[in-house]
């Protein structure tokens, strides 16, 4: 008996011995293929979708955002009744139930997209119903909160949110981020179990891109440029808006324009950028070139004088004649060649030029090459290779003959207009990295030197004669400031076949303002107008109105100052008096409710509303004017309610 | 008399210290992970909210566009564009310029 029970004493210890060296074997000693097995048991991959990074304008207005949105699948296995399924999700949808309810038969298929991009309401209102074989995917969907505004520089994004067009498909490196996976342990629900929560909310963002664009500005340009089209019933209208001693697009746009919250309902040839990417002949606005070309060779001086041959130029069998045939011009300054802009003497000029050195000129401010601004699909333009015959000379005289976008004529104007350095025309300001904050700001970059500060500034006060009493673009005129700047009228080539479009023109005003220290540069430009077609009659109106907006939007002081300007001095009461007073001194820093009331004598109703803007106290407004005294008093603590009375007075 | 009772103590007193640190242990660990899943639930509360404040900055531009504010001026307030000369530029000097 005893044996025995030692022999089972002995076998269950070897029995024992033998379960815990096989627990020893597999707690301690590495094994693979037992590694991968527990981490697919206890270990989960989570994905954090990458946020697109936003595009902003220069004044941190958003103009291309992303947010989280929520697309809907289903499993069509799983779903057990598909009809009363397609019923509730075509409500929650506002779907047709027929649809819905054909995607959830196939039942060979394991995955079908009910829905994309949906809201968080919709979203919530579906999983609420806790249906067996629909999920959930995040994902990120680009909105353009502006809608049209600015749609052409912007681009688009595809189906995948990766950059289509414009500055979304140029800065695509920048803006779009990899997705982050993350491996993490499980429970047995499947629930991460994590340490840091946050390593959830650290979605890796794209980064953040700040425009030189001005928003406000840009709304502005697209809106005259839409009137203009409507209003001469044109093809079509860009305009360009750069900072004269930078290059930096303040605004860019053509008409008509397009959503691209839906870009893919308008036709490819309505989303091209054209200022960027559309060549066509310029024109009148050439002549600055022309001129600037022959002044920087020491050619001609603003008083040379042209003999305009009344008119009309034979050159071979062709003759040149001024746009309008009642022009019969005699003897002309270069000066004056400019402000009536005379194509015989211009084209007189180009002939002592001559075409080698014609050529340099314009390739030197940037024609027939690309500018290398920011964006995807820069033109280039014509410029015919040599040699050419005197009537090749003449025609690109006068703008034809050649072809260049809005954009390079614009960049070319600003040479003269910064005192002759040509740069580089640039969109992006700033680019932020949203993980580590740092920011690349861009610098306005110079390609070369394109004519001496004096020949520049030459250039400058010849231009300004172009809107003088006699010149072509007086139209272009904005009271206060000198404006410098050119005509076009450039005939339009045939698409349809040979030679230029009968009665088709391209009218446009290439300038900048003030002309004695330039702050803008602004080019406009509109096909086909057919209700007048001379650049000083459609576009010289545009120009000036953009340019009026433009030194208001910055404050630029005027600077053709007339008795006629200086108010009359009044009495003003004691209370307007002391508001500019009141408005120095004024701290704007915001009234709490816990806090005295300070001295707001002197303020008006908007300035004390930016001060208790965010605050819980609320306002009571008598009278109108400026602010003469207030309840409770300056030094008093507010009461219970919270509401202060401003009496005002004129 | 007093040595004999801690004599037959002490191994209880040993087993209890043991017992309560397993159990001390097995508290932690329980602890540790019951803060894992409100940090969890806050992560994700967070990330809404988050997403929530994105969404109302959206709308906030949305609301503020040029082109909304521009219509609402002249649909409800009716005002009108100005037309040229009825805008007066004024500088801090005194002059004034009809725009």
């Amino acid at each position: 008996m005893r044996a025995r029970l030692v022999l089972i004493l002995i076998g269950l210890t070897v029995l024992w011995g033998l379960l815990l060296t096989r627990a020893a074997f597999l707690q301690l000693i590495p094994n693979e293929r037992l590694r991968a097995l527990e981490r697919r048991q206890f270990e989960t991959v989570v994905t954090l979708n990458p946020r697109r990074g936003d595009i902003l304008d220069r004044n941190g207005n958003e103009l291309a955002v992303s947010m989280t949105t929520y697309s809907l699948f289903a499993d069509p296995k799983i779903v057990k009744h598909p009809k009363k399924v397609a019923r509730i999700l075509a409500r929650e949808l506002r779907k047709p139930v027929k649809q819905i309810e054909e995607k959830l038969r196939q039942r060979n298929k394991r995955f079908v997209w009910i829905e994309r991009q949906l809201n968080k309401e919709t979203r919530d209102a579906i999983a609420d119903r806790k249906i067996r074989g629909l999920g959930f995917i995040e994902e990120s969907k680009r909105i353009y909160p502006n809608e049209r505004l600015l749609s052409h520089v912007l681009g688009f994004v595809g189906g995948e949110g990766q950059g289509l067009e414009g500055i979304e498909l140029h800065y695509n490196d920048q803006l779009q981020a990899d997705s982050k996976r993350l491996n993490v342990r499980r429970d047995a629900r499947g629930r991460p179990l994590i340490v840091n929560g946050q390593i959830f909310n650290q979605v890796p963002d794209g980064n953040e891109i700040s425009l030189t664009i001005d928003r406000e500005l840009q709304f502005i340009v697209e809106q005259e440029l839409a009137e203009v089209v409507r209003n001469y019933q044109a093809d079509s209208a860009v305009a360009v808006v750069l900072d004269a001693q930078t290059s930096e697009i303040l605004a860019m746009a053509a008409s008509p324009s397009f959503d691209p919250n839906n870009p893919l309902s308008y036709s490819p040839d309505r989303r091209r950028n054209r200022p960027v990417t559309d060549t066509f002949e310029p024109g009148s606005t050439m002549k600055a070139i022309l001129v600037a070309g022959a002044l920087s060779r020491g050619l001609i001086e603003p008083n040379t004088k042209f003999d305009c041959e009344g008119g009309r130029l034979k050159i071979g069998r062709r003759v040149i004649r001024e746009s309008d045939s009642r022009h019969r011009f005699g003897v002309l300054t270069v000066n004056e060649i400019l402000a009536r802009s005379s194509n015989v003497c211009s084209a007189k000029i180009a002939f002592k030029l001559g075409a080698k050195n014609l050529l340099e000129t314009l390739q030197e401010f940037g024609f027939g090459d690309k500018l290398g601004v920011d964006f995807p699909g820069e033109a280039k333009g014509i410029l015919q290779p040599q040699p050419w015959d005197n009537n090749v000379v003449a025609s690109v005289a006068i703008g034809h003959g050649m072809t260049a976008t809005p954009l390079q004529i614009a960049n070319a104007y600003a040479a003269i207009a910064n005192g002759g350095w040509l740069k580089r025309p640039y969109l992006v300001k700033a680019i932020r990295d949203r993980e580590t904050g740092e920011v690349i700001e861009m610098e306005p970059k110079v390609l070369r030197r394109v004519l001496t500060e004096e020949q520049a500034a030459k250039m400058r006060i010849m231009l300004t004669s172009v809107t003088s009493d006699f010149g072509t673009g007086k139209n272009a005129r904005v009271p206060g400031y000198p404006v410098a700047g050119k005509t076009g009228t450039a005939q339009k080539v045939n698409p349809n076949g040979r030679g230029y479009l009968p009665g088709g023109y391209i009218s446009s005003f290439a300038g900048f303002l003030p002309a004695n220290d330039p702050k803008f540069v602004i080019y406009v430009a509109v096909d086909h107008p057919r209700k007048a077609y001379y650049g000083s009659a459609v576009a010289a109106p545009v120009f000036s109105r953009i340019a009026r907006f433009a030194v208001r939007r910055v404050g630029l002081p005027p600077v053709l100052i007339t008795q006629e300007h200086v108010l009359p001095k009044t009495q003003k009461s004691e209370v307007v008096r002391s508001a500019a007073s009141a408005r120095a001194s004024a701290d704007f820093d915001p009234i709490h409710s816990d806090s005295v009331v300070p001295d707001l004598s002197g303020l008006t109703l908007r300035e004390v509303m930016s001060r208790v803007t965010g605050t819980d106290i609320r306002i009571r407004v008598r009278g109108q004017g400026f602010v003469s005294r207030t309840s409770p008093p300056p030094g008093a603590r507010l009461s219970k309610n919270k509401v202060l009375t401003v009496y005002l007075e004129r | 008399m007093k040595r004999i009772i801690n004599q037959e103590l002490a191994p209880f007193i040993s087993v209890g210290i043991i017992v309560a640190s397993l159990f001390g242990v097995a508290f932690m660990k329980m602890e540790v992970r019951r803060m894992g899943y409100s940090v969890l639930k806050l992560s994700r509360e967070e990330r809404t909210i988050r997403d929530l404040e994105r969404q109302q900055l959206v709308q906030l531009a949305k609301i503020t566009r040029p082109e909304r504010l521009q219509e609402l001026a002249q649909a409800r307030l009716t005002l009108r564009k100005p037309h040229s000369g009825q805008i007066i530029q004024m500088t801090d000097h005194g002059v004034a310029f009809r725009q």
